[in-house]
Formats: C-alpha cells, structure tokens, sequence
C-alpha cells in the first residue's frame, strides 16, 4: 500500500489530460435522427449525469437536451450536452455521483440528484449555488422548490417531481365487491386516512376471497408496496410516519424525535403492513416487481408513482382507479444541480446554468407532464398558454397513429393527462418530505435496518412497537446530530 | 513556581485505583464491568515513583484500592482540606459517559460497586462534574491541583473543566489519559496499564534537566510522545491530553535524584513495558487466564449510550468510497464494511463518520477486462459500445476479488493503464480464505473422515457409486465469479473441458454467483426440481453452505462439505484503486482507504468474515463448529494461480463453441421516440454487440414494413464480426467498428410498420441447423416496443408462441414498454415458451441484455 510520489510535471500533464476529456470528449458526437449534429463540431460537451430513465416516457429527457443542442447550434454556440447513464440502483448512481464529484474521477458538469440528495452535495460543496429564482419562483410547487435549498440557499433547479399515489383496480372494487362509486369519489377527496382504505380492503377480501370470483384467480392479498430493505422502505416508513404526525428531523436535519414519538410512526407502519392485507412478497419488491404483481391481479391496491399511471393504463384500461395516497405521501423526483468544479471556465458555467433553466423551464415542464412525468411547476398543470412545442416532443411522439390505444387518457382541451390536475397536482401540494439531512445516507441505511426488523415478512417473530421505536431512537442518535 | 523549595507547604498524593467491580451484570449495550487486575499494579508503581521523586513525602501519599463512592468522597474531600500545596489526585478504573442529558457526554467514573442499568440512574459511578465541585469547595484548598484521570473517554473531562471560573481553572490542571469519546485497552496484568505505565516511566526517569525535574509541561509532551505509536479501542491513534492555565506549565511532579540526563535512553519513544504473558501460567492456572483477559477485555467497558454526533457533522458529510467486490463475496464484504462504517474507527475528532462507503459487485471476468483494457473508457464518461460504468459499475477506489489472481491479472504494466489508474494490491495476507467444497447430499457423502485429503475425481466417483439416479455436479458461472473459475480448473482435471461443459449445460444456465446457484437448488418447487436437489452436488466455497441452508428451510436436503485437495480456493485480497484524474481529494481519499484497509485487516475485520465461514488461514480451523463442514479442512492445492485462471478462462471459451445470434431491431416508426440517447434501442444493441469475440456468430434485420414487402432488411449480415476488444488484431477490432457504424447509421422507418411475427418466423426459419448439444448456443434477440403487436389477432399469437416453443431457440424480447413482461403480453409468452428471457422497460434494459448476450458468446480471447 506505498504511495508513489507524484511529481510536479504529472500533475500538469494530469490536467491537461482531465481537460482534454472534459473538453474534447466529442469525438463520438451524439448523433440523432432528426438533428442537425451530423458534424463532429470541436465543441465543448457539457455532461450531464444521470440515471437510467426506467420508467419509459417517450425518451423525453433526451428530446429535451437535443432540443437545447439545436438551439446552440442555432445561436452557433460551441456546447452541446449529453447524458451519461450511470448504472444501476439509485445508491450506486449517488456513490459514482458523489466520489467523482468529491475526487474529479469524472468530468460530470450537471448532475441530476434525487431529491434527499441535495442537502448532501451542498453542504460538501460539491455543487455550486444557483440563482435564487431557480427554485424561488410562484410557479414551482413550494414542497417540491424547498428540495432544492439548503440553509437558505439554491443549489439546484427541481426537474421532475414524483409523489405516492395509490392505484386500485375498480374491477375488484366496484364489480367485485360492489364498493360504491360515491365511497370512491370520497376515497379520492383530501384528507383521507388509512382507515378509510381499510375497510375496503375488508370488502374485496371478503369477496376474492370467499368465492373467487376474479377470473384471474390471481389475487393473493388487498395491497402491495415497495417494502423491501431498499429506499423505497424508507418512502413507506416516510409515510407512515408523518401520517402520524411523526417527524423524525428539523428541517437542518438535527434528530428530533422521541422514543414515545417514534412509536406512534411504527405503529401506524405496522398497521399499514399488516400481515392480513399486505402481499407476503412486498417485502421483498421493488418498483418493478410490485408493479407487475397488481397488474397481474395479485392484489386490489398497489402503492406506487405517477409513472406507473401509464403502465398500467395500457394494461387495465378502465379497470384502473387512482387517488392520492391516504394521509401522508411522501415527495420523490430529482432536481438538476451544477457542479462546483473550480476549474470549470465561467463561460462553461454560463452554459451549464443556461442548459438547468432550458430543462426546467416552463415549456420543458409542460413535456415533462404530458410524457408521464410529475412536473413541478404549477403552469403545466393549469396554465393555459402552456404547451409543448414541436422542437422538443420530437418527430413522431405525437404522431396520432403512434401509440395512442395505449397512451394514457388526457383532458379534451388541453391534452394533459387526465388524472394530472386534480389527482397529482394535490397530491403534489400535500406531499411529505424525507429528512433534509447532509447526512442521508446515514439516515436511510439506518431506518431501513430497523424499519426491516419489524417486518422483514409477515411470519417474522413479534417485536413490540415499543422495541423497535427504541432501537430506532438509539440507532438514529448514532448517525444524526441531536440537540 | 512549586517545588520542595516551598517547604512551608504540604504536597499530599491521593492514587485511587479501582481493581475489582462487586457487579458484573452485562447488557448488551455494555461488554460488562470486570476487574482491572493492572491497576493494582498501577497503585503500587506509581506510589514508589512518587515517593522516590521528592514531591510527596511517604505520609503524603495515600492509596485506595477499589473504594466505594462514600469512601471515596471522603478521603478525597479530606485530603483537599489537608494540603496547602500540590495535590495530586490520580484515579484509574472505567469510565462511561452519560449522553442523554446532550452536550459534550458527561464522565463517569467507576467505583467499586458500580452498576451498569437501563435509566436514568447511575448508582456506584460518582459523576466527574462533581469530583471537580469537590475539589473546588472547602475553606482550604491547595495552591494547585493535578488530576490524572487514566480510563476510558477521560478526554470527556475536559468540558467541565473548560466551564470552571477562571480562577478554578488556574488552580487546577488535568492530565488525560486519552481524547475525547475513545476507549483504551488496560492490557495484562503483569504490567501497568499503558497510560500509566507511560507515566510511571517519565516521573521515574526524569528529563534531561539539571534537576531532572518532571513538570507538567513536560511530562505531557513525553506521554505523547511515547504513545504516539499506540491506538485506541477504536482504532485511532491514542493522544492523551493535558488541560492547565499557562503558569501551571513550570508546576513540578517529580525531581528524581538518578534519573535524566546523558547515558539514559531516551525515553519519548518508549512504549509501555508488555511483556508476554509467560505460557507457563496458561499452563498451570486457567482460572488466572481467565481473570487476565477478563481485566483485557472488559476495560473496554462502552457507555450508557453512544456518544452524541454534534451538529457540526452536517456541515461535512463523510467522503464516499466505492468498494467493489465478487458476486460471491458482496454478502460478506457489505456486513464487514457496514461494521466498519459503524465502528469508532470511522469517527472522527467530532465524533463525526468520516467514510461513507457503498458496496457493488460484477461479474469477475468483465472486471478483470475492464481494469486490463476498458480503463480509458471507465475514466471517459462511458462512450459507447463496451463501457464498465454500466457493465461493471461506479469507478471503485477499492476492489476486493475473490481470488488474489484475479488482483494481479488486471495489472497490465506494458498498456497505458497506469496513465488512468493505478492499483495496489495488499499480497502479503489476503483478508481470509475459503476452501472449494463439494457440497453434496448427506446422503451421497462419503463419511466423515473420508471428506478431505482426496482428489475431486475420486471424490466424484465415490458419489457416483452411492447414487440411485445419475449425480450431478454443478459451479457457478466461470466467467462471473472467481470460485466459478476455480471450481472449472479443477473440472477440467477431471474430464476434457468440453464435456465438463456440455455436461453444465445440460443442467441449465450457468448460476451468476454460488448462492444463486444452490438457492437454485433449493428453491424448486416441482418434484422434478426437488429430483434435481436431491441427486446435485454444488462445487462452490465453504461458506455456501450456509447459503443453501438459509434458502432451504426446511424443505432442502441434508447437505455436507467435501473437500477435494486439487482445487484451489478462496483468497481475496485488498486493491487500492487511485484514479490518476481523481485529484481533488487525494490524500483524504488515500486515508480513508487506509483505514478501511487497517480495519479490515484488524482483529475486527477478519472476525467479519469468520463470522460468515471464512477462514483465517488456509489450514485455520472454523472460528465456530458449523454442521456438515469440517473444522479443519485438510490440505489443499492453495489458491488460483494468475496463469491457471487466464488458462482456464480460455479452456471454458473454447470448450463453449462460438455462438449464433440473430437480432432482430423493430425499425418502425415508434421506435423513433427509442432510438438514440445512452439508453436507446442503438446503444443497448451496441453495447451487447461488444461481448462477442471473433468467432461468434451474429447478424442484424431491422423490422420494419408496408403492405407484402419482406418484413425485414439486413442491417448486419450474419456472420462474425470481429472483436470490440482492445487486445484483438487490428482487422478484428476494425471489423467490429464496422459493425458498430452500421448500428450508428440506421434509422427507424417512419413510415413504416414491424411485422414481428414474420419477422421472428422468418429467423426462426434461417438459424443454421443442428442441436442443442452441437456446441453453437442459439439465441434471438427481439428489440421492441410492443406497438405494432396488435397487428397479430389472438390465434396468430398463440400459433406464434406455439412455433418459438417447438424451434427451442431460446428467444429474449427486450421491450421499451414498462408493461412488456407483464402476465399475457406477447414478450412474455415467446421469451417463456422458448426458454429465453423477457426484459422490459421496467429495468436496465442495456444490463439485462448484455448479460444474456454474454451468456451464450464465446467472447474475447
């Protein structure tokens, strides 16, 4: 494990290298039909870091980023940008993210961080402070724009939001169990609980399963989640908390809770998981697999994101209901933030400040909405002079032979998804965030260890809500300032 | 100025030492509080040291060993009241902080009958706050106070003291024996405690002097410097600390008469006298051993509650290290390194994580590549075509394979590599080891003592005898971990490779990792899964077993480790991974490494993987009795080889003939909304083409057409296609380019409609002859997003699924809708019906797809 000296000449010829990559990395320039990029132009590529888009939407990111490329190439610009895919789950994109920021391993410009990521990369300054109106602005929905400040200050621009929504199929519901369509018209109101639910679980399990009379034979239990010892443990256990009233931080991120406080939270996580009504295999789901078990009819209720809506409407079609999660949803979404490279030239900066407000601009947000995306600004769900224009939905996704037998159902006027204005946009307004903590990682590893003790299947031993509200307290007084 | 000089005064010396604890009860949170044999030997060093040094008198000196609180008190308040000069106040026993009541931790020390419970109460422990108020009360208090505290977070002490008045502060000093939120090892019995034993040795010395005088000034600065090489519990280097007004500097605690001076050995670089514990004693009394590392141990006694992460923490989130590992070891690796990241030795001054770590793992040979070839393409943002950001994964900064082999066979020192990165491997010990085994039934094992010393193939054919069906012996994919390439070299001693692998795969695709492959086993639900179970043996590492058991439950068989001599086994080793571009935080990044490497190579870490099954030591016995392995493997042929792995690897390629692919691209005009960016239907198609070596066999349709025109046009030609690797020919590698430009160069048909059935008919039709076992894996590729497949009614689907399942050609559909592998969609259907595989837009469609690629392709040389 020697280190070898390094000598003052390697370092030079080391930037020099860094710069050449950073710079010059277009010798395989990104070439897309439709464009006008066909020459391998000597410009200087602004990279953007991202993960893999898996929830299908058009390849709308990517329209959005050759739309800015054309309008540079118009205003003879020498900067085109483009996406790297990082791989895998979102913890191995956050470390790639994070380490190469912190080193310079790789030449990231604009990196697109999840949500709970933003307080992370600020407070190391990693990433640079923007303009305040690229968050403080009347049009971005105030809970998705407080994800993008730390301490007062902007250091990322929201992108696309992404709020727990709650998916039910009415052929279970209604021509099933005979559920009424004035209790889901309640269901669909605001301050709903999960008491409400509760009941109508009762019914279609009473019904499934006293005669199974669903022709798929397929269901199993009333509802699935994303409950495996991942992220999404902690987006449920986010939920269950603050529909309990439950905040385990401030918003500096310092532990703030009690032992007594916390098992209010894991009392109503457990409530939600019961074994009676939760499918045996959530605990082990992610996104992809609970998905796929409720459209295959294993349950009547399936806790998911707006991009599911899609998905499953290609699928189920009418048998689709949606409403805003009862209680507490809990925000997702990314926000696009610059990075703080010291060695970045403030033209390059300017180009990369100019690239964050084209994406997350309001025509950009309004493609964002109409492609499956939860956007976050208030304009794209009811503004009226907002559209998306032809440069950047690209040459044939709107094409009415292309896709519309399986596109979701969108308003008559305005061509916005249906469910967009009076499902997501509240459910958006009402959201819950995660903890805002620098230390995040931390955060999440910890409630997740715990939060799976509880239930890592539904024929785990018993532990009290005490217990673990315990454990939970003392485990998190380890990784968090406390006051 | 204080000395014997001022005879007017008295100097008293109270040395309380706490020896022995009336309770024992452990929690869990607390190891216990044991005795602490060496501070006996503390109180009587330090007594004779003190009295010869001149300060204190014989009468001022006053013992007490193991007091109760009352006693203590007492004699401490008695002994302020009685001295107008030096007081020296020296205790050592266990000390907890108290972190409920928030701020810096509050000490406690321990006295004899101090208990450890849950609560609020802390009854045997007198608080350190109101040592320092007794001390500071009273009509006649000395002209000046030391206090030497040597315990576990003595360095706590220090907020209270920072809280006294100035003048308080003046009159009273503080000697610590370690810094704030560390615990400390007492060590044996037969010496002092390390602190102390440090201090016994300067005051007994002197300085360099005239007089020889030891002040406190001195004296710190020597405790430092003489436990600059020691560590705490936690792993950090063990700095004492001194807390004294400027003018308590001068104040003198000893003047030894022969110390100091020239001739003397210099005494900053003296470490604490650790004599080994003669075996003599081991041998002659248990019960003494016992008391001994019981007094070891239990110093280490933790506190009521973890001490606080101030609020500063926040302002300075820990540095990220990406480790990644083999498929096999991603279990292990990731509950060592959580330990660690828990652990004291990643905290810091602040008691803040310095190191926040996320632990990956992929395919061990596709690692190895990336390192040897893929290097510049891994620092370069991931161009197109073979990129190791999303095959392999983040850049690491440490790389931990299964076999040290791999370690060395990614070095390639005549290439540009180290230009881009450089790698350190830690050789001289691995972090643990693991013997291959034959995990087999119970029931067609040999007996017990018949399990190690023979060969594989003996091995295997004692299980043939026992067997009422045909055994079966199966490995992970050799390709994809280390302990699969081992368990292939030590096939291939026992049949010529190509029927060793016309033989696995029979039994099925190859496993990507060892659990895989016997929960595999275990998992199958139907009586002919459970057949296979019961007659399969598992060529796999020790620690697997537990794997098997874990997934069986109750429903597995009975299974038990043989130990074959000629198959070299586990060794992984720690690579330190710097990227020459990576700069900005190198010497942070350079010890955060280092730390993760002592802790992983410390007492802590190798318990880590014990605890999994590992061992210490080729030949070590099992940290714990596991039923169905041997406590001592027998001998063994030692680990892979770097020539013996790279021999193998070519040996599996060509023993799996070169393989025939044909893909077929939807090239309607929806796919123009999937087309291009990093995850579009050309980069995933490219990025799979970049695992085929030159002997592979491949050709591209794109689908797309009007009215009765053919429902395909060639875009690649089928045929081989050179190889994508940097270490092919020239004409290789431009053949491969060239059929990367094709790719570039197509277009979707905007116009135009996919026929897929026809399509799929079509290439059913033309894939060359032969069978299963004729050497060439076949497999079509069906690249799509579903739109076009309402132009198939329900009967032309269903006749459709009927032909895919009569060709058996494995078919994998990768569809760009999320809902393409959903229960009844056409995808599905074909993938299930042909044995292949259904991805869908649910998941990294580029990932999936280049790992079933790389499942069939006889790859790069």
């Amino acid at each position: 494990m020697k280190r070898s000296r390094i000598v003052l000449s390697l370092i030079w010829c080391a930037v020099l290298v860094l710069g050449a990559i950073s710079c010059t990395d277009g010798d395989e320039p990104d070439r897309h039909a439709g464009t006008a990029a066909s020459q391998p132009v000597p410009s200087a590529q602004l990279v953007i870091a991202t993960g893999v888009d898996v929830t299908g939407k058009n390849g709308i990111r990517k329209r959005l980023v050759d739309a800015w490329n054309e309008k540079q190439e118009r205003e003879k610009s020498p900067y085109r940008a483009r996406a790297v895919i990082l791989p895998g789950s979102a913890d191995l994109q956050r470390s790639q993210m994070l380490a190469a920021l912190q080193s310079g391993s790789a030449g990231y410009d604009i990196v697109n961080l999840d949500v709970t990521w933003v307080p992370e990369f600020a407070a190391a300054g990693l990433v640079r402070e923007l303009p305040k109106e690229f968050a403080d602005d009347d049009d971005i929905l105030p809970k998705v724009a407080a994800t993008a400040r730390w301490k007062g200050k902007v250091y990322a621009a929201p992108y696309n939001s992404d709020v727990g929504l709650l998916y039910y199929r009415r052929d279970y519901l209604v021509d099933g169990a005979g559920i009424s369509d004035e209790t889901l018209k309640r269901l669909a109101g605001s301050r709903t609980t999960w008491d409400d639910v509760v009941p109508l679980m009762n019914a279609v399990d009473t019904w499934a399963l006293a005669n199974k009379s669903d022709k798929s034979k397929n269901y199993r239990s009333a509802w699935t989640s994303q409950l495996s010892a991942r992220e999404g443990l902690t987006v449920n256990g986010t939920e269950a908390f603050a529909s309990a009233g439950v905040k385990p931080t401030d918003e500096d991120g310092t532990y703030s809770a009690s032992p007594e406080e916390l098992k209010k939270g894991v009392a109503e996580f457990r409530k939600r998981t019961d074994a009676s009504h939760t499918l045996e295999g959530a605990f082990e789901s992610d996104e992809a697999g609970t998905l796929k078990d409720f459209a295959e009819g294993r349950t009547a209720f399936l806790r998911h994101w707006p991009y599911a809506y899609r998905t499953l409407h290609a699928v189920l079609g009418d048998r689709l209901g949606v409403v805003p999660l009862p209680g507490a949803a809990a925000l997702g979404g990314q926000n696009l933030a610059v990075a703080r490279n010291p060695a970045m030239p403030e033209e390059r900066v300017e180009a990369a400040l100019d690239l964050v407000e084209f994406l997350t601009g309001r025509i950009s947000e309004r493609c964002l909405l109409d492609a499956g995306f939860a956007a976050t600004r208030k304009s794209a769900y009811t503004g009226s002079g907002v559209s998306c224009d032809a440069h950047r939905t690209g040459p044939t996704a709107a094409a009415p032979s292309e896709g519309s037998g399986n596109d979701m159902p969108r308003d008559k006027d305005a061509q916005r998804p249906l469910y967009a204005r009076g499902t997501l946009l509240p459910a958006l307004e009402a959201a819950a965030l995660r903890p805002r903590t620098p230390l995040y990682g931390a955060f999440t590893h910890t409630f997740i260890t715990e939060l799976s003790r509880l239930h890592t299947s539904p024929k785990s031993p018993p532990t009290s809500d005490e217990d673990v509200a315990k454990e939970l307290h003392a485990a998190l007084r380890k990784v968090l300032p406390s006051r | 100025m204080a000395g014997p000089e001022r005879q007017e005064e008295t100097n008293r010396a109270l040395l309380v030492g706490v020896v022995r604890y009336a309770s024992r009860r452990p929690l869990r949170f607390a190891e216990g509080l044991g005795d602490i044999a060496a501070v006996q030997r503390n109180l009587e060093e330090l007594r004779k040291v003190l009295r010869e040094g001149g300060i204190f008198d014989e009468d001022g000196i006053e013992s007490l060993s193991s007091p109760g609180f009352d006693q203590f008190d007492h004699r401490l308040g008695l002994a302020r009241d009685r001295t107008d000069g030096l007081l020296l106040v020296y205790f050592a026993g266990h000390g907890i902080v108290d972190t409920r009541t928030g701020g810096h931790g509050r000490l406690l020390l321990g006295l004899r009958d101090a208990e450890v419970e849950h609560g609020p109460g802390f009854p045997g422990w007198i608080r350190w706050e109101d040592v320092l108020n007794r001390l500071c009360s009273g009509k006649n208090r000395p002209r000046h106070t030391v206090v030497i505290l040597d315990c576990c977070y003595a360095g706590n002490a220090a907020g209270a003291w920072e809280e006294l008045d100035e003048q308080d502060k003046e009159r009273i000093s503080l000697l610590l024996a370690v810094q704030k939120n560390q615990r400390i090892d007492a060590g044996n019995a037969k010496t002092p405690t390390p602190y102390t034993a440090q201090l016994i040795r300067h005051l007994e010395q002197g300085t360099e002097e005239s007089d020889h005088a030891v002040t406190l000034g001195s004296l710190q600065k020597s405790l430092s410097d003489g436990l600059r090489a020691e560590k705490t519990v936690g792993g950090r280097e063990w700095s004492p600390l001194a807390y004294r007004k400027d003018g308590a500097e001068n104040e003198v605690l000893a003047r030894p008469t022969g110390g100091g001076g020239n001739g003397q050995k210099p005494i900053s670089v003296i470490k604490p006298k650790r004599e080994p514990r003669p075996h003599r004693i081991r041998l002659i009394s248990a019960t003494a051993v016992a008391a001994v590392t019981l007094a070891f141990t239990l110093w280490r006694v933790t506190s009521c509650d973890a001490p606080p992460v101030p609020l500063s923490c926040a302002n300075h989130p820990p540095l990220e290290l990406r480790v990644l590992t083999d498929p096999d070891l991603e279990p292990v690796v990731s509950k060592a390194v959580s330990d660690f990241v828990a652990s004291d030795a990643n905290r810091d001054e602040e008691n803040c994580r310095r190191t926040g770590i996320t632990v990956y793992s992929a395919g061990a040979a596709e690692t190895v590549e990336a390192f040897r070839t893929q290097y510049g393409e891994w620092a370069r943002l991931g161009r197109s075509g073979f990129n190791p950001v999303g095959t392999v994964g983040p850049q690491p900064d440490v790389w931990i394979p299964a076999s040290s082999s791999s370690a060395y066979r990614a070095q390639d020192e005549e290439s540009n590599q180290s230009s881009v990165l450089s790698m350190s491997v830690d050789g001289k010990r691995p972090l643990a080891y693991a013997p291959m085994v034959l995990l087999l039934p119970e029931k067609l094992a040999e007996t017990e003592g018949r399990r190690a010393g023979l060969k594989l193939a003996d091995l295997m054919t004692a299980m043939k005898g026992k067997g009422e069906q045909q055994p079966e012996v199966r490995r992970a994919d050799p390709r994809s971990t280390d302990a699969g390439l081992a368990a292939a070299r030590g096939l291939y001693e026992t049949d010529a490779p190509r029927n060793v692998e016309l033989r696995q795969r029979r039994q099925g695709r190859p496993a990507p990792s060892s659990k895989d492959l016997v929960c595999g086993l275990a998992r199958g639900d139907s009586d002919e899964a459970r057949a296979a179970d019961r007659r399969t043996a598992a060529l796999v590492p020790e620690p697997t077993l537990h794997a098997y058991q874990r997934c069986a439950g109750v429903t597995g068989v009975t299974r038990v480790a043989e130990y074959p001599h000629d198959v070299p086994g586990l060794d992984p080793v720690f690579v330190h991974v710097r990227w020459k571009a990576a700069r900005l935080d190198e010497e942070k990044r350079d010890r955060a490494v280092q730390r993760l490497h002592d802790w992983l190579t410390s007492k802590d870490g190798r318990k880590a993987f014990q605890e999994e099954a590992f061992r210490d030591a080729p030949q070590a016995p099992l940290s714990s009795p596991s039923p169905g392995l041997l406590t001592i493997p027998g001998p063994s042929s030692g680990a892979l080889t770097p020539d013996e792995a790279t021999a193998t690897l070519e040996k599996y390629r060509q023993a799996n003939a070169a393989s025939r692919v044909r893909f077929l691209l939807d090239g309607s005009g929806s796919m123009s909304r999937w087309w291009d960016g990093a995850s579009g239907a050309r980069e995933v198609l490219k990025q799979s083409l970049s695992r085929f070596g030159p002997d592979d066999v491949y050709g591209v349709w794109t689908v797309a057409s009007a009215g009765s025109d053919p429902p395909y046009r060639e875009l690649i030609p089928f045929g081989t296609h050179g190889s994508w690797s940097t270490t092919a020919g020239k004409d290789e590698q431009a053949k491969a380019t060239k059929a990367g430009k094709a790719v570039d160069d197509s277009a979707p048909e905007l116009s135009l409609e996919a026929d897929i059935g026809g399509a799929l008919r079509a290439a059913l039709q033309q894939m060359p002859g032969g069978n299963e076992d004729d050497g060439h894996p076949q497999l079509i590729v069906l690249v799509t997003d579903d739109e076009d497949n309402d132009r198939m009614n329900a009967d032309q689907r269903n006749d459709l699924v009927k032909l895919v399942s009569e060709r058996k050609v494995p078919v994998v559909t990768v569809s760009f809708n999320p809902g393409g592998c959903l229960e009844g969609q056409l995808d599905l259907r074909l993938a299930e019906a042909s044995g292949g595989k259904c991805l869908d837009a649910r998941g990294d469609l580029a990932k999936g797809l280049g790992a079933e690629v790389s499942q069939v392709a006889q790859g790069h040389q």
